[in-house]
């Protein structure tokens, strides 16, 4: 069954937790040693690749982000359990068929009554309409893939049962704050806070990483400008070659940590042993005060160095929060922390600005 | 068949006009020609569709929605307004301008994109019909399928369903009244059941939105470097009026084709369909019990 409440829990209310990406044991117990209050994963399904061709469970891969199978789930969650950390099942993608809805039903049922997970993560409102039908306890967290972008699609998510919404990123905070005062209470809060970015939004987003990766910033594209009416001078062509050049290095930086084409890899870590990629360390302050619940690390695919550089960083900067600190304190600390000044003046690493 | 001209902002309406006016980036006239030889007649636009799904910043003012519908009114087309997904601080602007809708046209339909118009659609504005937008059904509209899949392999019927043809979702959708959906024209091609989705379909012509987000490539352009690509822009010089982008995969992951090309406007990438899979896809669509056609000369 699912477990509503853990009294046990690592950290009192009041305090934001450090939610990490998981795709084995031995990856739960290392975030658990490093910090991580809250554990997420996916679940690759046995037969699942099979029942859907290239379209995936959740949002990664079958056999690449996720947990084998659910007897390994169940040791997982009996692990953090153990520590009084919760774990969260990804079920995310944005759509399911309608016959998928019975699969997923049966699958829900087994990872309720065998792995004690302590919420799952959707995104489909059809999908969250049929598991609160059938396990009306089941706890849910809206995925940052519905597009919960407003108050009033925060009070549509509501009214089906969920209790936890995921913001997408790059949402402003004065619009979070706006929209945590607005929805009343009973809802919990989790922002982005580590590691990757998206071009797009991702509830809007109708293409498949299955297809080759990501569509947004395959190495190749070529941009031309095309005027609708008038011809295209020098002075704009110019103009805009060189806003182009700025869009690349902004995928360089923020989205794609680095990589400059898909044969080299992605540089997870900075000479300073800190994870690479978006990063809203500077909005701790502010994500505290309005009530953020929990800090979400991105990247299941990620190797284990930069998911555990990821949480010790944030336990870092975030023992400081706790601490009481000043605003400006805590952001001169996390860029000393992080020590990669002109990425953080270039503001294009940024999840809140 | 009933046809649609769509019209996103208020520059362009002497589409209105004008709607087979010549384009950069297809030829208009021979697309005309197509359709309406897939229609078996000549195309009268009955609707007018004002508005767009991808831009909160190209939202019109409550001025030009007021304008839009004398338009409408004095041409007697049928009107629709058009909502994009939006956060939170455009909220009021689409309150205002649904506040005018369903005083001075009750009964007008509203194109909802997003789960929070809908919800406040719902609860506010008994008098306005929604209708599930495009970018409601999730349906996948990547190029790359058809490097992946060949083009009768079985592989593909799943990609051409959606979850919004469920009871679940036909359940929520029906508690706000809603009886139609629209759809984009797909590279995998529809279910052939798609009749039997439970709602009254329409399809949008000649663009298909691959993917679209807050933050803006076109909108940043001419911001100081620290600005640029930031979701929560708010000011835009809307470039995308004025350009259109073209985009060309030299790595060759996007098959070559002669169905479409790939370009953006301001924040949306999109399919532009060319004239001959216009037309195979339009003499299907009766057959799959698609009723309405939107022709858009420019999505944004």
């Amino acid at each position: 069954m699912i477990l509503v409440h853990k009294p046990e829990d690592r950290w009192g209310a009041g305090r934001m937790k450090i939610l990490a990406p998981v795709r084995s044991i031995r990856e739960a117990k290392m975030m658990i040693e490093a910090g991580a209050n809250e554990l997420y994963c996916g679940l690759h399904a046995g037969t699942w690749k099979q029942q859907q061709g290239t379209a995936w469970a959740n949002r990664r891969g079958p056999g690449w982000a996720n947990i084998e199978n659910l007897k390994v789930l169940r040791k997982l969650c009996e692990t953090a359990h153990q520590s009084g950390v919760k774990v969260y099942l990804t079920l995310n993608q944005p759509s399911y068929t309608a016959e998928r809805y019975l699969s997923l039903l049966s699958l829900v049922d087994e990872v309720i009554n065998n792995c004690h997970i302590d919420a799952l993560i959707m995104a489909d409102p059809g999908l969250i309409s049929a598991v609160k039908e059938h396990h009306p306890q089941v706890r849910v967290h809206a995925s940052s893939v519905a597009g919960i972008l407003n108050t009033a699609s925060v009070l549509f998510f509501k009214d089906l049962g969920v209790d936890r919404i995921i913001f997408p990123r790059y949402l402003s905070l004065d619009a979070m704050q706006r929209i945590i005062t607005q929805s009343g209470p009973g809802l919990e809060y989790e922002a982005f806070i580590l590691n990757d970015g998206c071009v797009f939004e991702e509830a809007y987003c109708h293409v498949s990483h299955a297809y080759g990766g990501a569509f947004c910033h395959m190495p190749d594209w070529e941009f031309s400008l095309t005027p609708v009416a008038p011809e295209l001078n020098h002075i704009v062509q110019e103009s805009f070659e060189k806003h182009i050049e700025d869009y690349k290095r902004w995928l360089w930086i923020g989205i794609k940590d680095y990589q400059k084409n898909p044969s080299e890899r992605k540089q997870d870590l900075s000479p300073y042993n800190h994870p690479l990629g978006m990063c809203g360390l500077c909005a701790l302050p502010e994500l505290n005060a309005m009530g953020i619940s929990s800090l979400k690390i991105v990247g299941r695919e990620a190797p284990p160095s930069k998911k555990l550089a990821s949480v010790r960083l944030l336990k870092q900067v975030l023992e400081l929060v706790h601490a009481g600190e000043p605003a400006h304190t805590i952001r001169a600390k996390a860029k000393g922390i992080r020590r990669t000044i002109d990425l953080c003046l270039s503001e294009f690493m940024c999840y809140y600005r | 068949m009933e046809w649609a001209l769509a019209i996103a902002n208020l520059e362009k309406m002497s589409y209105l006009n004008n709607p087979w006016s010549e384009s950069p980036i297809m030829s208009v006239s021979t697309l005309k020609s197509k359709l309406e030889q897939a229609n078996g007649s000549p195309i009268n636009f009955n609707r007018l569709y004002f508005g767009q799904e991808f831009c909160a910043r190209s939202m019109p003012t409550l001025s030009q929605v007021r304008e839009a519908v004398h338009a409408a009114k004095s041409l007697k087309l049928a009107f629709t307004f058009v909502t994009p997904y939006l956060s939170e601080e455009y909220m009021d602007k689409l309150v205002g301008n649904l506040d005018e809708l369903q005083s001075s046209l009750p009964g007008a339909e509203v194109v909802i994109n997003d789960w929070g118009v809908y919800y406040w659609l719902v609860q506010h504005f008994p008098q306005l019909q929604p209708v599930a937008g495009r970018l409601m059904s999730k349906l996948l509209r990547d190029p790359r399928i058809r490097l992946f899949h060949k083009d009768e392999s079985p592989e593909l019927n799943p990609l051409r369903l959606s979850g919004i043809a469920s009871p679940y979702m036909r359940k929520l959708l029906q508690k706000g009244g809603v009886t139609r959906l629209e759809l984009d024209g797909l590279p995998q091609g529809f279910d052939p059941g798609l009749g039997s989705w439970g709602y009254n379909l329409s399809l949008h012509l000649p663009f298909a939105c691959i993917t679209t987000g807050r933050m803006c490539l076109m909108g940043s352009w001419g911001l100081p470097t620290d600005k640029k690509f930031c979701a929560t822009q708010i000011t835009c010089h809307k470039a995308c009026h004025t350009y259109w982008l073209t985009l060309v995969d030299h790595g060759h992951w996007i098959p070559d084709t002669q169905d479409w090309t790939i370009v953006q406007k301001g924040n949306t990438v999109f399919l532009a369909y060319k004239e001959t899979f216009i037309q195979s896809q339009l003499s299907i669509a009766p057959s799959l019990g698609i009723d309405r056609v939107i022709y858009e000369p420019e999505p944004l």
